[in-house]
């Protein structure tokens, strides 16, 4: 899907007909929209995502969902049939253009505002031909579960990179790279209607003994939704609780009196992250090497033993055996003994030989021996390393457990001093924070709970399923609804592992993509990546203690500001790969590339210092690439960088006409020299987009 | 004679042709079945689909 073109008719402030070109030139593909906040930027978003998915694609920061004609005209309109709003988009698909068009009448508003009428028509040899099923075929060129990777606000997107949102990872990956199919249709076949029902037809059918394990089943996988649903709800809650504590770090920050300790604080938590960090990585390396080699530490005892036997018999002069087998056969041979003595067969001297030979060990056992001597070497060798390392490592891991605790020590006087001040709001805004935080230990220690239930839940589900598939039923339609029930569970085992490995398969495919887009962006010492687990992370290597150790790569911990950068970075990776997925081995049939747009609203927000960087890699991101962007977060870096790419293809700007200017906003705009006026005073509230003139 | 070396299957392939004939077919089915409404929002009939599907499928 490659943008042409949008027309907004009455749609909220945009009265009239309003209409944006996109560039569509590789070269030249970014369109640039420039827009002091509460001018339009989120509407405009909006505007096209209602074009596309109708109500239920509005972003989430989009207030009053249910009024989207212009108001103004909407107040004093005579007739309600005849004043509507509406969206336009022309984009090209698959070698096809299409033009959309989603408008809903102020009449269909006040009853219904979800019910706007739909049409998509496609342009073939000159001609218009309307299309069927409008929506279903827009769900076919753009999935809503994909839309949110394309057009989405860019100060909102860091929390693709949280550990724990690697399931959304997941979902994205499944999302954008067509392996949707196979998620949905697992999810399918354990619904209520299919398993459920054959479970009931099972149930109705079979002996007694079999339909209370049946009973019992149903009942464990009843808990395990319930505590399904209460992790989400815990989750849920610390992320809540996260927010209230970051509002009130704002509002700690802003407060004079408690500025200079808020901002140790912050400090000294970016520290804890750190050392945290580094510790647990120290931590895994502790357990990998007991894991591996720590059996050796027990092993004094074998090697002091073995080492005295070997010793006692080299004293005895048994080992290594001074004479073997085939030299002793060699002299039969050859009937002369090492002494020149004739040996011929049957006398004394040869016979005497001939004993020997019974008794001699052969080359095996001189083999052994060296064999034997490795061993001892070895194992003394590895088992003084383990000790060594096992010393460092923990001397290592107390350390940071030090720097860990004086940080927290530090944290918790800064608490002692803040929640002790005079100043009624830095007090009370400290116990706020003490009470939040305990909640969160308490949610985080109710997840830990609800972990053991899971987990002993779906040990019974496991226990029990076996005792079903034990009792063979004797009623055949007891016996089918088995059989049934059987193919269910095996369809579904056989799709989960094809999605697990397809999924596996493409990581280190992303991976490469990942760490190409990264490079570009931020410094050397750190790459991003997918852990095994789907979480996306940036790693780096830090030195040992000593010159010359084997660095180590750890963790680290992310800035509202990489979270941003990695999150993007995860999307281009994945635009990239959809636009080649025909290439990449799969065992779903029909998968084709295609390309797609990418719409951000304010994307450079919370980038801090990587702005000059995303901003100069940004044009990679996708084929196309349509940015919103305030003067605040453009002027500078971002536009230094993006003006030395070259790829800006077109520009717009809104201006604003209103009885009063948004707080903070200018008059005028000033654009790599070019000055236009951005607001008007005017009775009437109103949004006009506008070309920047080449 | 010379033959083309043969593409090494994915792992997706190997465990797709480990499983039962009579599974595969099934699990071909409802792919085709579910191919047709994935993108859908509506999907009431799906479920009742999948389930004749096995029930066809698994006498």
């Amino acid at each position: 899907m490659i943008l042409e073109r949008i027309a907004l008719d009455n749609f909220r402030q945009f009265k009239g007909r309003q209409e944006i070109i996109f560039s569509e030139i590789r070269d030249r593909n970014v369109t640039l929209i420039h827009a002091e906040n509460g001018f339009g930027k989120t509407t405009l978003l909006n505007a096209l995502l209602w074009a596309l998915y109708g109500a239920d694609g509005f972003t989430e920061d989009f207030e009053k969902p249910d009024s989207l004609i212009h108001e103004g005209l909407a107040h004093h309109a005579k007739d309600r049939t005849r004043l509507s709003a509406s969206v336009e988009l022309t984009f090209n698909h698959d070698s096809d253009r299409y033009i959309l068009t989603r408008e809903l009448t102020l009449a269909e508003q006040l009853n219904d505002p979800k019910r706007a009428r739909l049409s998509l028509q496609v342009m073939r040899d000159g001609q218009t031909i309307p299309l069927d099923n409008p929506q279903r075929r827009i769900q076919a060129i753009v999935p809503d579960g994909i839309s949110k990777f394309l057009f989405f606000n860019g100060e909102r997107i860091d929390h693709l990179a949280m550990e724990k949102n690697s399931s959304e990872v997941t979902a994205a990956i499944h999302q954008m790279l067509g392996l949707k199919l196979l998620r949905t249709t697992i999810e399918d076949l354990q619904h209520n209607n299919v398993r459920g029902k054959f479970l009931r037809e099972l149930k109705e059918n079979t002996s007694d003994e079999k339909r209370d394990l049946l009973a019992a089943l149903e009942s464990s996988e009843g808990k395990v939704r319930d505590i399904e649903e209460a992790r989400k709800q815990a989750d849920a809650n610390i992320e809540a609780i996260k927010k209230e504590i970051a509002g009130i770090d704002a509002k700690l920050d802003a407060n004079r009196e408690a500025h200079e300790l808020q901002a140790k604080r912050v400090r000294l938590l970016d520290e804890l992250k750190e050392f945290g960090a580094k510790r647990d990585d120290v931590v895994r390396r502790l357990s990998k090497l007991v894991a591996e080699d720590g059996y050796t530490l027990f092993t004094g005892d074998l090697v002091r033993r073995g080492t005295e036997i070997m010793r006692d018999l080299r004293d005895r002069n048994m080992i290594p055996a001074p004479v073997i087998d085939s030299y002793l056969q060699e002299l039969l041979d050859s009937g002369l003994c090492i002494c020149d003595r004739h040996l011929p067969p049957g006398s004394e001297e040869y016979e005497a030989v001939k004993k020997r030979l019974s008794a001699a060990p052969n080359q095996d056992f001189n083999n052994a021996v060296s064999a034997i001597d490795h061993a001892i070497g070895l194992l003394q060798g590895v088992s003084q390393q383990t000790r060594d390392q096992l010393r460092q490592l923990n001397t290592e891991r107390l350390e940071l457990q030090n720097e860990i605790r004086n940080r927290e020590e530090e944290e918790a006087e800064i608490h002692q001093i803040l929640g002790g001040k005079a100043d009624e709001e830095v007090q009370s805004l400290e116990a706020a924070r003490k009470r939040h935080l305990l909640e969160k230990e308490a949610q985080h220690a109710k997840l830990g709970g609800l972990d053991r239930d899971l987990e002993s839940e779906k040990e019974t589900i496991e226990r029990l399923t076996t005792q079903i598939k034990a009792i063979s039923d004797q009623e055949e339609n007891a016996a089918r609804a088995q059989r049934r029930v059987d193919a269910v569970e095996e369809c579904t085992r056989v799709m989960q592992a094809i999605l697990e490995a397809e999924t596996e398969e493409l990581r280190p495919i992303l991976n490469d993509e990942i760490d190409t887009h990264f490079r570009k962006i931020i410094d050397r010492e750190y790459w991003a990546e997918l852990s095994p687990s789907y979480a996306l992370r940036i790693r780096k290597r830090v030195p040992g203690l000593e010159e010359g150790e084997v660095v180590a790569e750890i963790d680290v911990a992310l800035s509202t500001g990489q979270r941003q950068v990695t999150s993007l970075v995860f999307i281009a990776s994945l635009l990239s790969l959809a636009r080649r997925r025909s290439e990449i081995p799969t065992i779903l049939k029909g998968l084709s590339g295609s390309e797609y747009p990418l719409v951000t609203d304010s994307p450079f927000g919370q980038l801090s210092i990587f702005r000059w960087g995303v901003a100069k890699w940004v044009p990679d991101l996708a084929p196309q690439v349509v940015l919103l962007v305030s003067p605040k977060q453009f002027d500078g870096d971002v536009a230094d960088a993006l003006r030395e790419t070259g790829r800006i293809g077109r520009r717009y700007y809104l201006a604003y006409h209103g009885p009063s200017m948004p707080d903070r906003a200018q008059p005028q705009l000033v654009v790599d020299g070019q000055t236009v006026q951005q607001y008007f005073q005017s009775n009437e509230e109103f949004t006009q987009i506008r070309e920047f003139e080449s | 004679m010379s033959s083309e070396p043969a593409t090494p299957q994915t792992r997706a392939k190997q465990i797709f042709s480990k499983a039962s004939p009579e599974h595969q077919a099934l699990i071909r089915d409802i792919l085709r079945e579910e191919r047709e409404v994935l993108n859908m929002k509506r999907r009431a009939d799906i479920h009742t689909r999948l389930y004749e599907h096995v029930r066809r499928l698994i006498k």
